[in-house]
This record gives C-alpha cells, sequence and structure tokens, in this order.
C-alpha cells in the first residue's frame, strides 16, 4: 500500500503540492491525472524521497520510505534517464549487482517483448526504446510498489498496450502500482482507482466505476421550447442544446429523470460518463472558480 | 552505483595510457632523433627520486579532472542510481572509492611511464632516491585528494555541472598562483593568499622552494604541516561534498 497524507511542497512563491492525500491498496493500480504543471511529478519526487516534503509524510507498505524500500519498488521516470554510453545489457547488469530480486530471466523475456537489442547502446535508442529500457530497469525485480511517471510516453500504440498489460499483470500480482499519464484512455483501461490533481490539490479520488457512477448525465429532450427547470438549475450544471437539456446529475440519476419526465421530456436518458469528460469537467471548474 | 564509475573510469584509464604511450613513444624516438650522433649529455649530475614523483602528481591532476565530475554527473540518472537500497551517501563513498582507486593507477603507470621514458634516454643511473620521497608523495597525495574534493563539493549543488567546475578549477589554480605575485591592494592579495591554500599547484610549488620567491611563498607552511594541511582541507571538503551531493533535491 502506498499512504500519502496532507503531503506539501513549495518553491518559494508557487504551492507546487498542497495537502495531498491519497491512499493506493495493495493490489490496486492508480492513476494519477492532471494538466501541466498540477503538481503530479513534484509528488512522485516527494514520494521517492528526490525532494523534501515541507509537511506530510508517505509510507510504504506502513514503513517511511528508507533505502531498503527501494529493494520493492520501481520507478518509471517522465524522461528516461539513462546512461547513454552504456548498452542496455550494461544497464541490466547495473540492476543485477544492486538489486537482490532482480529477475534475469523476466529482464530477458521483457528485451525480447520490446525487441531490444543488449548489445546497443541506449543513446543510439529511440525515445520510445529508452522508455523501454527504462521501464524494464523498473520492473526487472518484479517490484511490489511501482511509480511510473507517464511510462508508455514515446511508446507505439502497440507497445504501450504491452506496457499496460504488464501493469495490470503485476497488480494481479499484487503489485501496487501509482502512475500518472496524460493519455486518459491508458489510465482508463489499466486504473482501478484515479486521483485528478488540480493546481497541486487532490481534487477528485476514488474508485473508477464510483466515480463514473457518481458523474452521470441526464439527457432530456422536449417537444418544444424546454420549460423552466425550476430548481433543477441551482441544483446542478444545466446545458441547453436547442430542445434538449443536459443535466450533470451525478449520483441523483435517476431522481433527476424523474423529474424531467414530471416536466414532460418526450424522452430522458441516463448516460454514463467516460474518465476524459470526468477529468475536462473537474479541470473546467477549476478554471471556471 | 560504483559499477557505472569503473567502467567511466576503465574508459577514461585506457585513453589515458594511449595518450601517455604515444607521448613516451614520440619523446623517446624525437630524443633518439636529436642525439643519434652520440652527443650525449654529461652524466654526472644526479636526479632525485622525488622529482619523479612530483612529476607524477602533477600528471594525476589530469585524472582528478577527469574522474571527479563522475558524482555529479550522476544527477542525469537518478531514477536509477537513487533507486536502489543503498543509502545515498554510501553510493557517493563508493564511487570516491573507485575514483581515488584510479588515480591511484594513473599516478603508478605516469610514474612508471617517466622512469621508461629516463631509462630509454639512458640516464637510469642518475636517479638517487632520497629522503624527501616520503614526504613529496605524501604531500602530492594529499593535494591530488584536495583538488578531488573541492572539485566534488563545488559540484555537488550543481548537478550535471561538475565537467565545467574541473575545467574552471584548473584556470582558478593558474589564475590565483599567477596573481599573488602581483602588487595588489592588500586585502585583495590577502584572499588570494588565502585561495592559494585551495591551490594544489601552491603546495607543490612551496614543497619545491622556488628560487625565483626567494623563499616567499602563497602558503606560509613548512615542514609536515605543508603535507599534513591538504589532507584536512581534503577529508573535510570530501565529508563535506558527500553530504551536500546526498542531500540535495532533484
Amino acid at each position: 500500500m502506498i499512504a500519502i497524507s496532507h503531503l506539501s511542497k513549495r518553491y518559494r512563491d508557487v504551492v507546487a503540492v498542497d495537502d495531498m492525500t491519497l491512499e493506493v491498496p495493495t493490489g490496486s493500480v492508480c492513476g494519477l491525472l492532471g494538466r501541466n504543471g498540477a503538481g503530479k511529478t513534484t509528488a512522485f519526487k516527494c514520494l521517492l524521497g528526490f525532494a523534501k516534503p515541507d509537511a506530510g509524510e508517505v509510507r510504504f507498505d506502513g514503513e517511511p520510505l528508507s533505502s531498503p524500500t527501494f529493494a520493492k519498488l520501481g520507478y518509471v521516470p517522465e524522461r528516461p534517464q539513462l546512461y547513454g554510453w552504456l548498452t542496455v545489457g550494461q544497464h541490466l547488469d547495473i540492476v543485477q549487482r544492486t538489486q537482490p530480486r532482480y529477475d534475469d530471466a523476466f529482464a530477458r523475456e521483457l528485451l525480447a517483448t520490446f525487441r531490444l537489442d543488449p548489445r546497443k547502446r541506449t543513446r543510439k535508442l529511440s525515445k520510445g526504446q529508452q522508455a523501454a529500457v527504462s521501464l524494464i530497469v523498473a520492473i526487472s525485480t518484479r517490484p511490489s510498489l511501482l511509480v511510473l511517471d507517464e511510462p508508455a510516453s514515446g511508446l507505439d500504440p502497440v507497445m504501450q498496450r504491452v506496457v499496460l498489460d504488464l501493469l495490470i499483470d503485476s497488480a494481479t500480482s499484487g503489485a501496487t502500482i501509482l502512475l500518472s499519464s496524460h493519455q486518459i484512455g491508458q489510465i482508463d483501461r489499466a486504473a482501478d482507482r484515479v486521483a485528478i490533481m488540480r493546481d497541486g490539490k487532490i481534487v477528485v479520488s476514488g474508485n473508477l466505476d464510483d466515480l463514473r457512477a457518481a458523474s452521470r448525465v441526464v439527457e432530456a429532450t422536449f417537444a418544444g421550447d424546454v420549460p423552466d427547470l425550476g430548481a433543477l438549475e441551482s441544483e446542478m450544471r444545466i446545458e441547453r442544446i436547442g430542445t434538449s437539456v443536459r443535466a450533470h446529475a451525478n449520483s441523483s440519476s435517476d431522481a433527476v429523470a424523474a423529474r424531467f419526465g414530471a416536466l414532460g421530456a418526450v424522452g430522458v436518458r441516463v448516460l454514463d460518463r467516460s474518465l476524459e469528460d470526468i477529468f475536462l469537467d473537474t479541470v473546467d471548474d477549476g478554471e471556471r472558480k | 552505483m560504483e559499477y557505472v564509475e569503473i567502467l567511466r573510469t576503465r574508459r577514461v584509464l585506457f585513453w589515458f595510457a594511449v595518450s601517455l604511450l604515444a607521448t613516451l613513444v614520440l619523446n623517446v624516438l624525437s630524443f633518439g632523433h636529436i642525439h643519434s650522433d652520440g652527443d650525449m649529455p654529461s652524466h654526472g649530475s644526479h636526479v632525485p627520486f622525488s622529482a619523479f614523483l612530483v612529476a607524477a602528481t602533477v600528471i594525476s591532476y589530469i585524472m582528478v579532472a577527469c574522474v571527479a565530475p563522475g558524482l555529479s554527473n550522476e544527477s542525469n540518472t537518478i531514477a536509477i542510481s537513487w533507486t536502489r537500497p543503498i543509502a545515498r551517501a554510501a553510493i557517493a563513498w563508493r564511487y570516491i572509492a573507485v575514483d581515488f582507486a584510479t588515480i591511484a593507477v594513473c599516478f603508478c603507470v605516469a610514474l612508471g611511464a617517466i622512469l621508461l621514458a629516463i631509462w630509454a634516454y639512458g640516464f637510469a643511473g642518475a636517479i638517487k632516491m632520497d629522503a624527501d620521497a616520503p614526504y613529496e608523495l605524501a604531500l602530492g597525495a594529499g593535494t591530488v585528494v584536495m583538488w578531488y574534493a573541492l572539485i566534488v563539493a563545488a559540484s555537488a549543488r550543481f548537478p550535471g555541472r561538475g565537467g565545467m567546475i574541473a575545467g574552471l578549477s584548473w584556470g582558478a589554480v593558474i589564475l590565483v598562483g599567477g596573481m599573488w605575485s602581483l602588487p595588489l591592494p592588500w586585502l585583495i592579495h590577502d584572499l588570494i593568499t588565502a585561495l592559494n591554500y585551495l591551490s594544489p599547484l601552491a603546495y607543490l610549488s612551496a614543497s619545491a622552494g622556488d628560487a625565483s620567491n626567494h623563499g616567499h611563498h602563497a602558503i606560509a607552511l613548512t615542514g609536515p604541516w605543508l603535507a599534513i594541511v591538504p589532507w584536512c582541507i581534503g577529508i573535510a571538503a570530501l565529508v563535506a561534498g558527500v553530504r551536500l551531493w546526498s542531500t540535495r533535491e532533484a
């Protein structure tokens, strides 16, 4: 389990992470979403001890971060950090010499999956291949805790799918995974939990299915002009499109559908919302405020 | 990540050895060509062995500038180096141990090359083991440790700038050495004098007792203190450098 409580980090006048609290249960994949500059990478740096938080604490399986934690923790940075003058195989040698849980057979299997030549120097690899090496370095120890900052960045769609499958497999085997990505589809596919950051704060977090269920839209179509919606207007966000109305009903979708029926709607639909809709709404709300 | 540093220094040592060998061969060949008529210089004078130790020390300074930036340059790969189950300070000390071993090898290779050249010139008999040799060895090693440590400490909070700082340190050493003999206002002169205590060349110069300075040197130390002070500065700078490096933020 990864437990972050009241984590804050400030750089002079800029609050990069603001009272962040988040729990990722064991065996869970949590996707961290947010616009550029929302504080995701800084939060990861605080998590891993690369930056000192001004307040708060992080616990991995109940223990604060220490050197031995890294025997069970894998990290994939936003941009691959490799020794350009070393070969792919030498990078694996580094892991083998420093990580007691290194699994050479698994690492070789991953090299084959990503079609990487272990004799090639990493500076000669494409950006996507470097990202793949970075991922192999992190997961070749079969870590029980994984922190990934844009792990599939630069990979082609086929390899992105491979990475996501690897993460899902790891979580199925009991690994706890926290990953960030700008590609919401990746989070939607791999994660069972989501947290959305805005201006350094976690503004939405929870189980993905619960979030979807709690953010439904009720679409009503009227035969003529849309009638006066009364209290609904003040209770929730309403969008008018011609003779149709979309109400962001969240968890009260059934009740709102009934109220539209009572107002004479000729058609009422309850729509599940995509993670992208939830994310955009959350970010838009922040900008409107 | 001493494994990475071993690979890095192995590469540096290889090119150092190639350069040294090429210099040696060219030197011996040109010497043989110049003196092919048998007009060899007189063999009456002796050359103290400590002079060769000083020469090898100066060559080792080149290696110091090559390997000292390694720790600072690790900042580009902290996703690998700082995510090992080893304390960061331990990583740094292992790095430093590899670097010192490399410098020691460089010193031995340089000394061997110099002695080989002397033998090739036919002056092997002129080498005289003198009582100053152990002292010069201790002094030279102290200045090497001091310069290495100062580069590590200065670059610890400037990730990836170790190479630039090592390069600038050469310029700084030559500059403060040259400025000390200039007629400058006393405050600046005192500042330059103080900076000379951080210059390895100033210690070697003081040890040599340069006659042109009439016994006056930027460093007002004599005897064992001349060898002890750079060791003390070096160890203090190393401890500070490791502390700064291992506690810095990425």
